[in-house]
């Protein structure tokens, strides 16, 4: 009933749910074939060739796919230091991590944490709260990092996931990043060939956002 | 010490400017109009960029209430070097910000004459507060009006989406 994938992979999930009308052969098509799916969307996400392809070349390999799919896990659970920005919409408009892959992750994480960020802003509503908050806490009992979060008055939030294992990065080496973030977004915000709201290009704001990396890693 | 006059010089020949730019174009009443909203949205992108400025070390806003005031008091020193002089509202999302000696008027008349000239004056600036309310979250429409020069008037009607 179920055909395996070009590769010789067995069938996509999408496939597993359909019911086969009758018996009628569906053809295959290239986007049927779940390795080279994985492998796209892998190449999308990190957009490194380099450990996308040999990944897919052992895939397809027939023999080795086991190794192959090893790969494409290593490329995605690389951890790292990140920041995020996000304004009134809560879309990105700015990610950074080191090493400069897996970002997938980190917008997950953080579209997560958003979550735990408009929680907090709701409720300290009354009260005369403090503009940041730190420590969102742990939010994945099993991955071992630290997500903190920012709020301006402008409703833009900023996230900084932290490797857990980098234990030197303190409470107020923490607060001064953001403070470094807020003082370099207000100068990008400034800036007259800036649109609130598109992606931040700015190169001074990069190398601000490199050199803090940099400093805490 | 010159300061605040390099502003006033500068908005006053911005003002000329577009006039003058429209003028050579389409006719008159399309020009009022675009006029005051290529001004207006001027005014919006630097309201935007300022307020983040102003807001950098400022705790959060509690209510509507208490933004209006930050932007009648820290906001309007920043610019135009003096407070807002009366606000009113209907707490129901309007406040009337009144400003008995308005910087970007004073030089223009102190009294009736120039009156229909006034509002040319005064959209930059609507556009202005519009801008530092969007960036704070708050959707608004912004209208100035003049009765007696220098003094003049500002509504905000907050949209409540």
């Amino acid at each position: 009933m179920f055909s395996p994938c070009l590769c010789g992979f067995p069938p996509t999930v999408q496939r597993h749910a359909v019911r086969p009308i009758g018996h009628a052969k569906l053809p295959l098509g290239v986007s049927d074939c779940l390795c080279l799916s994985v492998c796209l969307s892998a190449l999308r996400w990190t957009g490194d060739l380099s450990t996308v392809y040999p990944a897919f070349r052992l895939m397809t390999a027939g023999i080795g796919w086991m190794d192959g799919w090893m790969e494409i896990c290593k490329v995605f659970f690389h951890l790292s230091v990140s920041v995020i920005l996000s304004p009134l919409q809560n879309y990105p408009l700015y990610i950074r991590s080191v090493p400069s892959q897996s970002e997938l992750k980190f917008h997950y994480t953080v579209h997560t944490s958003l979550d735990v960020v408009e929680e907090k802003i709701s409720t300290a509503g009354k009260a005369m709260a403090e503009q940041r908050e730190l420590y969102l806490g742990l939010l994945y009992p099993t991955e071992d990092y630290k997500v903190y979060g920012y709020v301006t008055n402008s409703k833009v939030k900023f996230v900084i996931v932290v490797d857990s294992s980098n234990t030197s990065l303190r409470d107020n080496e923490i607060r001064s990043m953001f403070r470094k973030l807020h003082n370099s977004f207000t100068d990008v915000m400034c800036n007259p060939f800036y649109n609130p709201g598109d992606p931040i290009q700015s190169r001074a704001f990069d190398s601000m956002v490199s050199a803090m990396m940099v400093q805490s890693s | 010490m010159a300061d605040d006059v390099l502003f006033e010089f500068l908005h006053m020949e911005m003002v000329s400017h577009v006039y003058k730019e429209q003028a050579s174009r389409d006719d008159i009443d399309k020009d009022r109009i675009t006029c005051v909203s290529i001004l207006e949205g001027m005014g919006f992108r630097v309201g935007q960029g300022l307020i983040e400025r102003c807001t950098k070390d400022y705790p959060t806003f509690k209510d509507d209430l208490d933004v209006m005031k930050f932007l009648c008091k820290d906001f309007w020193t920043s610019i135009f070097r003096k407070q807002v002089d009366n606000l009113r509202t209907n707490h129901q999302g309007t406040y009337v910000l009144q400003d008995n000696k308005f910087a970007l008027l004073t030089q223009v008349s102190s009294g009736k004459q120039h009156l229909e000239e006034a509002p040319k004056y005064l959209a930059y600036s609507c556009g202005l507060i519009r801008g530092a309310l969007s960036n704070l979250g708050l959707e608004s429409v912004v209208t100035a009006e003049v009765s007696l020069m220098p003094s003049c008037k500002f509504q905000v009607v907050i949209q409540k989406s």
